[in-house]
This record gives C-alpha cells, sequence and structure tokens, in this order.
C-alpha cells in the first residue's frame, strides 16, 4: 500500500465507507511506519473537529420572515430545475486583490539565466507595477511568452530551485510538484513583480530538497492560467508551468492524486482508475487515436476524450511526460 | 446540523399538510449546510445570504411537488448549488476571498501549536478547485454519500470520493493540521 492509497482510504473511512479486513490490516501497518499517513489521519482528526460557520442569527430570521411572508407551501408544484452539467462556470480563481502593493514590495533584479534545458525567463521590472498597468500587462506577456517558448518536448528538465547539488542519478527525473490535483514542472527561477501575482493556495513538496515537504504559497498570474509560482523558503520565487499535451488542438494537462512531494515523484492514474492490464488498455480504455505529437491516446470504456486520455508508459523522448513508468491521466483545461 | 432522514422525511410530511413549524424546523436543520456552501462559493456574506433566500424559496415553492424518492439533504444540495451557479451565471461575482497575510499558513513550528478556527477553515476552502469544494462540501456539510453526490454532480461516486480526499489533503496541508505527532 502506498501513501496516496493510504491518505485515501482513511479519508473514505472517514466519511463512513467500509474497508475490508485485509485492507484495513495494511492501513494500520503503513501509518504504523509512516510520518506522512500518521500525520494525515490526525489531520483528519483535527479538520473534523473544526467547527462549521456559524449563520448570522440576523440571516436566519430574516429567511424565516421571507418564508413566512411567502404563505403556505404550495401542493404538487413542479420540481425544481434539473442538474446544472459542468463546472466551467464556477468561479476559480479570485479576482486579483489590491493587497499585495501593500503588503509586500519585491522589486525586480534583472534578467535571470536559467537551466540545464536553456529554458529562460527573463521579466526584467525595474518598478513597482500596479493591477492593469501596461508594465505588468508586458511583464505577464513576457512570461508567457518564454514558458511558451520553452521547449515542449523532451524529458523533463529539473532544474534546481533549492541550490542543491544535483544528482546525476536522478536527473532524468520530472520537476513536477502537484497543485489542487494537476503536474506542474519547473522552469526555475522567477523574478515577477509581487503586484502582478494572486495567491491560490499551497503545495506541499520538498521541491529539490531532500529534505521533508512543506507548504508553500502558490501564485498565479491572471493572465496566464498554464503558470504557476511558487514562493520558495529562500523567499525568492520559483516558475513551474503546467504538463500540457495537446489532443485535436485542445490543451490536455498531467492529473495526479498523489502529492508528489519532491522532485523525481512520477503521477500513475487516478485512484478511481485500474491500470491496465494489456497494451490495448483493456480492460479499463479503448485506443482513441493518436494526440498532436501522434502518440497513443486512450479513454475509457464509454467515454470521450472530452473526460480526460490515458497515455500509455513509454512515450518517446519527444513527449512531454517522457520516461513516465506508469500509465498517466489527462484532463482538458480551457 | 446534521439530521436524520426519518427525521427529515417526517418533517416535510408534516410541512406539506400545512405545518409551519415544521417547515421552519427543516429550515433550521439545514439553513447552516446552505450558507455553508454559499459563503464558500461567493466568500461575501451579502451574496451568500441571497443565495440562502433563493434557496429556501425554491424550497417553499417546490416541496409540494418533492417526490421523496432521494434524500430531503439531496434534494437540497442539488437545488442549492444551482441556486449558486445560476447566481453567478446572472453576474453575482465572487469576492476575492482574503489578504493572503491572514492565510492561516502552512506548517511551521508555532501554528502547528495554535487551532485551527472556523474562519480559518473558511479561508482555505476558498483556495480549493472549485470541483473539489464542491464535492467536499456535498460530503462535509450536507451529510451526501459519495454515491448520492455523484448524482448531484454527474460523476461517479469513486471521483467525489478522490475528490474529496484531494480537498481534505488541501486543507490538511493549508491550516498545518497533523503536525503535532508529526514534529
Amino acid at each position: 500500500m502506498d501513501c496516496a492509497e493510504c491518505m485515501m482510504l482513511l479519508s473514505a473511512s472517514h466519511d463512513g465507507e467500509s474497508i475490508d479486513g485485509a485492507a484495513a490490516e495494511g492501513l494500520t501497518e503503513h501509518i504504523a511506519a509512516c510520518p506522512e499517513c500518521s500525520a494525515f489521519a490526525s489531520g483528519l482528526a483535527e479538520l473534523a473537529s473544526i467547527p462549521a460557520s456559524e449563520v448570522p442569527v440576523d440571516t436566519v430570521d430574516r429567511v424565516l420572515a421571507t418564508l413566512d411572508a411567502a404563505g403556505p407551501i404550495a401542493p404538487e408544484v413542479a420540481a425544481p430545475t434539473a442538474v446544472t452539467p459542468g463546472l466551467a462556470a464556477v468561479p476559480s480563481v479570485p479576482v486579483p486583490p489590491p493587497w499585495f502593493t501593500r503588503t509586500r514590495v519585491w522589486t525586480a533584479t534583472g534578467a535571470i539565466a536559467l537551466t540545464a534545458a536553456a529554458i529562460m525567463i527573463a521579466v526584467v521590472l525595474s518598478q513597482q507595477v500596479t493591477g492593469s498597468s501596461p508594465d505588468e500587462r508586458a511583464a505577464a506577456d513576457a512570461i508567457q511568452r518564454s514558458l511558451s517558448g520553452a521547449p515542449a518536448s523532451g524529458a523533463p528538465a529539473s532544474p534546481s530551485l533549492i541550490g542543491a547539488t544535483p544528482n546525476t542519478a536522478s536527473a532524468q527525473a520530472p520537476s513536477y510538484i502537484a497543485f489542487q490535483g494537476r503536474v506542474y514542472r519547473s522552469v526555475g527561477p522567477a523574478d515577477i513583480a509581487a503586484s502582478a501575482l494572486t495567491t491560490v493556495g499551497v503545495v506541499t513538496t520538498a521541491l529539490d530538497s531532500g529534505g521533508a515537504a512543506t507548504g508553500l504559497t502558490a501564485l498565479r498570474w491572471s493572465t496566464d492560467p498554464h503558470a504557476l509560482v511558487l514562493a520558495l523558503p529562500s523567499g525568492s520565487l520559483g516558475a513551474f508551468t503546467a504538463v500540457i499535451r495537446t489532443l485535436g488542438g485542445r490543451a490536455y494537462q498531467l492529473t495526479t492524486d498523489s502529492a508528489l512531494s519532491r522532485f523525481g515523484e512520477w503521477p500513475g492514474l487516478p485512484l478511481g482508475l485500474t491500470p491496465p492490464t494489456a497494451a490495448d488498455g483493456s480492460p479499463t480504455f479503448r485506443a482513441a487515436g493518436n494526440d498532436d505529437l501522434g502518440v497513443p491516446v486512450f479513454v475509457r470504456i464509454g467515454d470521450t476524450p472530452s473526460q480526460g486520455v490515458a497515455v500509455a508508459p513509454g512515450t518517446t523522448s519527444s513527449d512531454p511526460a517522457a520516461g513516465n513508468p506508469s500509465w498517466t491521466w489527462w484532463v482538458p483545461i480551457p | 446540523m446534521t439530521t436524520s432522514t426519518a427525521e427529515d422525511a417526517e418533517l416535510v410530511a408534516a410541512a406539506r399538510d400545512g405545518d409551519t413549524r415544521a417547515f421552519e424546523t427543516l429550515v433550521r436543520n439545514h439553513i447552516g449546510a446552505v450558507y455553508g456552501h454559499a459563503i464558500r462559493f461567493f466568500v461575501d456574506a451579502g451574496t451568500a445570504e441571497d443565495a440562502v433566500q433563493e434557496v429556501f424559496l425554491k424550497v417553499h415553492r417546490s416541496l409540494g411537488g418533492f417526490d421523496g424518492r432521494s434524500a430531503f439533504s439531496t434534494w437540497l444540495y442539488r437545488i442549492t448549488r444551482n441556486v449558486c451557479l445560476d447566481m453567478f451565471r446572472r453576474g453575482r461575482r465572487r469576492a476575492a476571498p482574503m489578504d493572503p497575510l491572514d492565510l492561516p499558513h502552512i506548517p511551521s513550528g508555532e501554528f502547528a501549536d495554535a487551532v485551527a478556527t472556523s474562519v480559518d477553515l473558511e479561508r482555505a476552502v476558498a483556495f480549493l478547485a472549485p470541483e473539489d469544494r464542491d464535492a467536499f462540501n456535498a460530503i462535509a456539510l450536507f451529510g451526501l454519500s459519495y454515491a448520492d453526490a455523484g448524482e448531484v454532480l454527474g460523476i461517479p461516486a469513486g471521483t467525489v470520493k478522490s475528490r474529496v480526499f484531494r480537498a481534505r489533503r488541501g486543507l490538511i496541508a493549508t491550516l498545518g493540521l497533523g503536525q503535532k505527532e508529526a514534529s
């Protein structure tokens, strides 16, 4: 049993899902030997103990007064609205707030040369910029250009963000992190005006430090949904870009249910998908053609690519996730 | 407040028979879940209250046609989610969640000794992916099963399980929970 499976079982058990005897035994053994899963188990209990927000009393009173005025329940009225499909309209990224300029000032320091793969982000802002100024847009455009200009092919590079001596044995391992179930890879340090960034959450990773995973604040540019920035323990910023393949001109991002708690970890299939036992994807998948680089893709039996596609291990070095030892799962992004 | 399906069914039956006190009890029992979903969706308390009003007006208008094939909480979650989505489509926008300096931060020695509050939790939930937040709300606020949540969300129960797990993992990391034993 690995950590992702253990944590998933713990979460499901918390919701009253039954766990069979063998799984329960494996769970107990794993937690006893694994500090991370033991901490997750404690975290679950702590999370459950946090009380939910109270509804303001005057809100309750106003709602009841409105309903009282509405009169008695009407019999046999048509059922409410049907299920609203999809989440495309759900607000996901907060409106960039004005707080950055009043909380911190990070000054730009100049162009930065990056990475063995010669990926370059060179965003230089000589002055603090504000919300929607031309300078900010120019900076964001420069970032986008540099990210989109980064090689989309070849084994993912592993630029050091911590400054640790590269380990040649893991030189081909990806510099992946996971954020909200999606995979991003490092493209090196970033020198970006703080005013162009919005905090969007936390990524738990040890990066390439070799130490324990810690929570790092994740930030985004309002103009580039494929890019992610982490506030590094050193105080500097690290730039990441979504691991993407295209299919029929549509972008699909690599996903993970694992935390990817350090560089070098590979994502596998989501926990709900059984790894195929045959090269043709059966019994889980069926072949669904090739992506735009000619790599075969697979879909779940009965699904279409709009629900996500799988890619078999053993792709060529030109693949965006080349070297992955397992089946991978990719979902379309807007 | 979590109530049993049987208790809800009795209250629904009584409310449909004109018992206004039963309907008020039904509202009081479930308004926390509806408000919780709305405040996590819109962040702004005023907009959340508008959503709560609209949800219970829909319930009031539709309860006579509620066929009881699903649990009341499942039906209510469906209405709540749809009302929030419809309000968003009509132009009600989500407020910026918070100042990052107020983030209930990240595992650290000091925070590990602190106690996370409901305010911290709501702030952390605001940063979840929308699909993870929806699944988490269905389970944690409305007490739905994975299967019932999956039916409302139009996804398999296994996907609900995965999303709830991802939400919890994110919240635990953001709030720095579980660190006392680990450190």
